[in-house]
């Protein structure tokens, strides 16, 4: 094969990696300017989650599994320090619970500072959230209808003002695909478990299920405010419903309220997440030329 | 795209493992950046080394709206730039220290080519017009969209489009000869 036959895959396949003496040398310095970093001027800020996705120009999809991160990381950190007392909500019965699921699917409503229900807040119109690990897809849709449907290998985006499909490049190459909901969760716990925030119990009931609840307050050095609220099926361990009141150091505060359920299955395509046939299909940034 | 959220909130916390996962994960991507943009293999691993020790300096202040590879990508750039820059002045200033670099760069042991189709893109590349370079590798190997490369270069995204396009139909071509001869 002439080399100028796939020049686009030829570039990105480029073997040229670095070498072990170099990683070390690397390393030490980065390590040694974050050190400096630390004992410079004031403390390094200590950001919160729910301060990421208020805060963050990042996509609805990124925003959604993160907050579903927090919801899983919430139940890990505040139950798996609830040992003893109530059996029922040992972590390994949740972290048991939540590996036996193959779709999450959440809702969100929004809340504004004045307590007025309103379709977005600032930085952030995502509606609804489908997300199953294998195969690994995250599915958004948002308040105007626009919908995100992402696998390991393209992102389709479905635009309804133009009623287009956009087909683009893969996000995640092969040897680093993206990490599955257990693993980014049982890597930030020991994180989270630093946090110090307050934390209440209380048995209720959701639907006609009996439930328990779980409240954090949590307020950071410099003021920043929150307070989650999450409800967990006290039979099946799962979060069914997921409240964030936050407060900025700044006083602005808002409202997020995520209902979640976890069906058997969820869209396969993005024509099943409610794309309609007849949208334009444009394929960009695509590895292999001349599709 | 999740990992990296979480990676940066605890980059940020001042967490070192992150640090080095983040190393980690795009090293070579922006290694071969900084490589397609100089075809320096030296100077190439110099700017990724510098990249990454300012990003570990600027923990506390670092405010990233988009991802974390195009971030990283566009201090890949901007470095390649300014050592261009730096270059060009020495250049100016010293005819002998200019052939010198000149020579260097064509210094096949320093391309770090495996194969022969390696070296030919390599030639290729070096021949395209450095827009065009910039365009492709930051899209390629840098994995910006057309939107992010337009708003680095300040030109329109129509006109990145037609960088990157014309760019791959030179490489194409020069490709091709190359093959023939």
């Amino acid at each position: 094969m002439r080399p100028s036959k796939n020049i686009e895959k030829l570039i990105k396949d480029v073997n040229i990696d670095t070498n072990a003496k170099m990683d070390n040398a690397v390393l030490v310095d980065v390590l040694e300017a974050l050190e400096n970093s630390k004992k410079k001027g004031p403390a390094i800020a200590q950001p919160s989650i729910w301060g990421i996705i208020m805060k963050s120009r990042i996509t609805k999809i990124t925003t959604a599994a993160v907050i579903i991160i927090v919801v899983m990381v919430g139940l890990y950190h505040y139950t798996g320090s609830f040992h003893g007392t109530t059996a029922a909500f040992a972590t390994s019965d949740v972290i048991t619970a939540m590996k036996q699921v193959q779709w999450t699917h959440a809702t969100t409503q929004w809340i504004d500072h004045n307590n007025v229900p309103v379709d977005k807040l600032k930085n952030w119109d995502g509606l609804e959230f489908w997300q199953s690990i294998d195969p690994y897809r995250t599915i958004s849709i948002g308040s105007s209808g626009d919908i995100e449907f992402t696998e390991l290998n393209s992102e389709k985006v479905y635009d309804p003002k133009n009623n287009t499909i956009t087909i683009t490049s893969p996000h995640y190459p092969e040897k680093d695909p993206p990490a599955s909901m257990q693993e980014i969760w049982l890597d930030c716990v020991s994180d989270l478990e630093k946090s110090g925030a307050k934390v209440e119990y209380s048995d209720s009931v959701y639907g006609d299920r009996p439930a328990k609840i779980i409240k954090v307050d949590y307020t950071k050095e410099s003021g920043w405010h929150e307070e989650i609220t999450i409800i967990v099926d006290a039979e099946t361990h799962l979060a069914r419903e997921f409240m964030v009141y936050q407060k900025t150091t700044k006083g602005e505060s808002g409202t997020m309220l995520m209902l979640i359920d976890y069906p058997p299955t969820g869209p396969k395509d993005i024509y099943e997440a409610g794309a309609p046939h007849d949208a334009e299909v444009k394929v960009i940034d695509n590895l292999d030329e001349g599709k | 795209m999740i990992e990296d959220k979480l990676l940066v909130w605890k980059f940020k916390s001042g967490n070192n493992d992150a640090l080095c996962r983040i190393y980690e994960k795009y090293k070579d991507n922006l290694l071969r950046l900084a490589t397609a943009l100089l075809n320096e293999t030296a100077a190439s691993e110099d700017i990724v080394h510098d990249v990454f020790v300012s990003f570990a300096e600027t923990a506390e202040k670092l405010k990233l709206s988009g991802n974390l590879k195009s971030y990283l990508s566009t201090c890949v750039a901007n470095r390649v730039r300014n050592w261009n820059r730096a270059r060009q002045r020495q250049t100016t200033t010293n005819l002998n220290e200019a052939e010198s670099v000149v020579s260097n760069t064509k210094r096949p042991e320093q391309w770090i080519v495996e194969n022969e189709q390696l070296r030919q893109l390599n030639n290729a590349l070096a021949q395209l017009s450095y827009e065009q370079r910039e365009a492709i590798s930051l899209h390629l190997q840098g994995g910006m969209k057309f939107r992010e490369i337009a708003e680095f270069q300040d030109v329109s995204t129509s006109t990145i489009q037609s960088r990157y396009r014309y760019g791959l139909d030179r490489l194409r071509s020069l490709l091709d000869n190359e093959a023939k001869l």
